[in-house]
C-alpha cells in the first residue's frame, strides 16, 4: 500500500483530530499519535493539567480549578501493538455560593488502552506517515465525586505523519460511555457518549536539518482539540506550545484556550496549563 | 473581550504563522543519493544486501550500515539503537539521523545474520533499505 504523496497524509490528518495518548516522540501534548514505543521498551509520561472552569447556576456563579497529574505508563508488546495505562490524580478546588464538595482530591478513573499500528509509509530517513487502532476501557477508581462508577470502552484511530520539520497528527476516539458523574466538572464525564477529535501540528525550530551528532530537537506545537457530547455540548479548544525532545526524554508545554463553547451540562473550560515530561527506558 | 475571542484571534494568528513556515518545505527524496540500478534493486526486494552472502548466513564483517527510513526525531531513533543492542553480540549502534544511517558494531565472536538486524529493526518501528558490510576480515587484514 502506497500513498500518492504525503499531502493525502496530511490531509487525512488533518480530516481527523482528547484524551492523552501513547508517550513518544513527535507527538503534540494533548492528542493521541501513531507513534509507539518499540517491542520490549517502556516509555512513561507524567502530566500535570492544571484547568480554571467557570459556570453560572441558578444559585450563583461557580470556578473550579482542578489539577490533574497523570501518569502514562506503555510498554511494546510487539512491533505494532503497544498497551498502556493512564492513571490520573486529581485535585479540584470548587467556589461559590450553594455547591456541597469544595475540595476533593483522590484517584481518578484509569484508562487501559492498547495501539496497533495498521499503517506505516516509511518514505525517508526522518520521513513516515503511520495509523493506529487505539482501543481501551476506563476502568472506575470509585472515588466520590472524580469517578464515573463505571467502565467506559474507548475506540478510536490517529494518524501522525512526519515530514522534515513538519509534523502533523490527527485523531478521533469514542467513548461509550455507560455511567456518568451525578455533577460533571471536565467533558466526557456525563452519562452521554462523548466524541474526541484532535488535530496537531508541530514545526522543528532547531536544528533546522539534523546532523550525524544531533542528539536533541526543539518543535513550536500547535493542537485544536475537540469535544462533541452526544448530549449536545461542544467544546473546541486551541492548544500552542513547545516540545523538547532528547534521545531519553522529552519535555512540553502547552496553554489550552477555548475556541468554541457550547456546553450546558457543565462548566465551561475557561484556561488550561499543561505540563509534561516523558521518559524512555 | 472574552477569552473566546482572544482564543479565535490567537488561532487566526498561528495558522496564518504555520502558512508561512510551510511555504518553505521540500519533499525529501529518499533515493536522492543512489544510482538508477540501486534504486531497482531496492524496489525489487525490500532490503538489498551489500557485501553478504544471504538474509539467514553471519555476516562477514565486523560491522554494517543500515540504512534505516522513518527514524523522524532523537527519541524515535533512540528506539532503534536499543532495540538493536538487544541482539547478542552486538556492541554499539550509533544513529545518524542527518542520512538514516545506522552503524552497527560487532563482537570479534558475533554470528550476527541480516535477517535478526531486519527483524530488530521492524521491531523498532522503522523500516529497512539497505544493508553494507563495513568491512570484511580479508579487507582489514
Amino acid at each position: 500500500m502506497r500513498f500518492p504523496n504525503t499531502c493525502l497524509g496530511s490531509a487525512a490528518a488533518l480530516l481527523l483530530a482528547p484524551l492523552a495518548g501513547p508517550v513518544v516522540a513527535q507527538q503534540a501534548t494533548n492528542s493521541p499519535s501513531a507513534t509507539q514505543v518499540s517491542k520490549g521498551v517502556w516509555s512513561a509520561r507524567e502530566r500535570s493539567n492544571l484547568t480554571r472552569y467557570e459556570q453560572q447556576t441558578p444559585t450563583g456563579d461557580r470556578t473550579i480549578m482542578q489539577w490533574t497529574h497523570e501518569t502514562v505508563v506503555m510498554y511494546g508488546v510487539t512491533g505494532d501493538l503497544a498497551a498502556m495505562v493512564h492513571v490520573p490524580v486529581i485535585d479540584r478546588r470548587v467556589d461559590g455560593p450553594g455547591f456541597s464538595h469544595d475540595d476533593t482530591t483522590g484517584l481518578g478513573d484509569i484508562t487501559l488502552m492498547g495501539q496497533y499500528r495498521f499503517l506505516k509509509q516509511d518514505t525517508g530517513p526522518i520521513n513516515t506517515l503511520r495509523g493506529a487502532l487505539q482501543f481501551g476501557v476506563e476502568v472506575p477508581s470509585y472515588v466520590d465525586q472524580l469517578s464515573s462508577d463505571s467502565f467506559d470502552p474507548l475506540l478510536g484511530v490517529a494518524f501522525t505523519q512526519i515530514d522534515g520539520r513538519h509534523g502533523t497528527g490527527a485523531s478521533v476516539q469514542w467513548k461509550f460511555n455507560t455511567g456518568g458523574q451525578d455533577d460533571p466538572i471536565s467533558g466526557g464525564n456525563a452519562g452521554d457518549d462523548a466524541l474526541y477529535y484532535n488535530g496537531s501540528y508541530l514545526y522543528r525550530l532547531t536544528p533546522k536539518a539534523y546532523q550525524a551528532d544531533t542528539t536533541a530537537s526543539f518543535y513550536f506545537q500547535t493542537e485544536l482539540n475537540g469535544l462533541y457530547e452526544t448530549n449536545g455540548d461542544h467544546e473546541l479548544l486551541f492548544a500552542p506550545g513547545l516540545l523538547y525532545e532528547a534521545t531519553d526524554w522529552a519535555a512540553e508545554l502547552s496553554v489550552r484556550l477555548p475556541v468554541v463553547e457550547d456546553v450546558d451540562h457543565r462548566p465551561e473550560t475557561r484556561w488550561s496549563v499543561v505540563l509534561g515530561i516523558r521518559l524512555l527506558f | 473581550m472574552t477569552w473566546t475571542q482572544l482564543s479565535r484571534i490567537a488561532l487566526i494568528a498561528s495558522v496564518g504563522l504555520l502558512v508561512g513556515c510551510g511555504s518553505t518545505a521540500k519533499p525529501h527524496d529518499p533515493h536522492m543519493n543512489m544510482s538508477s540500478t540501486a534504486v531497482e534493486e531496492a524496489e525489487a526486494q525490500d532490503v538489498e544486501l551489500v557485501g553478504m552472502p544471504g538474509l539467514e548466513d553471519p555476516i562477514p564483517a565486523r560491522s554494517v550500515d543500515i540504512s534505516a527510513l522513518g527514524l523522524s526525531c532523537p527519541l524515535c531513533a533512540h528506539n532503534l539503537d536499543k532495540q538493536l543492542k538487544m541482539i547478542e553480540g552486538v556492541t554499539s549502534a550509533d544513529v545518524d539521523l542527518s542520512t538514516g544511517q545506522v552503524r552497527v558494531a560487532f563482537a570479534e565472536t558475533a554470528c550476527v545474520t541480516p535477517q535478526q538486524l531486519i527483524t530488530s529493526v521492524k521491531d523498532a518501528g522503522f523500516s529497512v533499505s539497505r544493508i553494507t558490510a563495513v568491512h570484511t576480515p580479508a579487507a582489514t587484514e
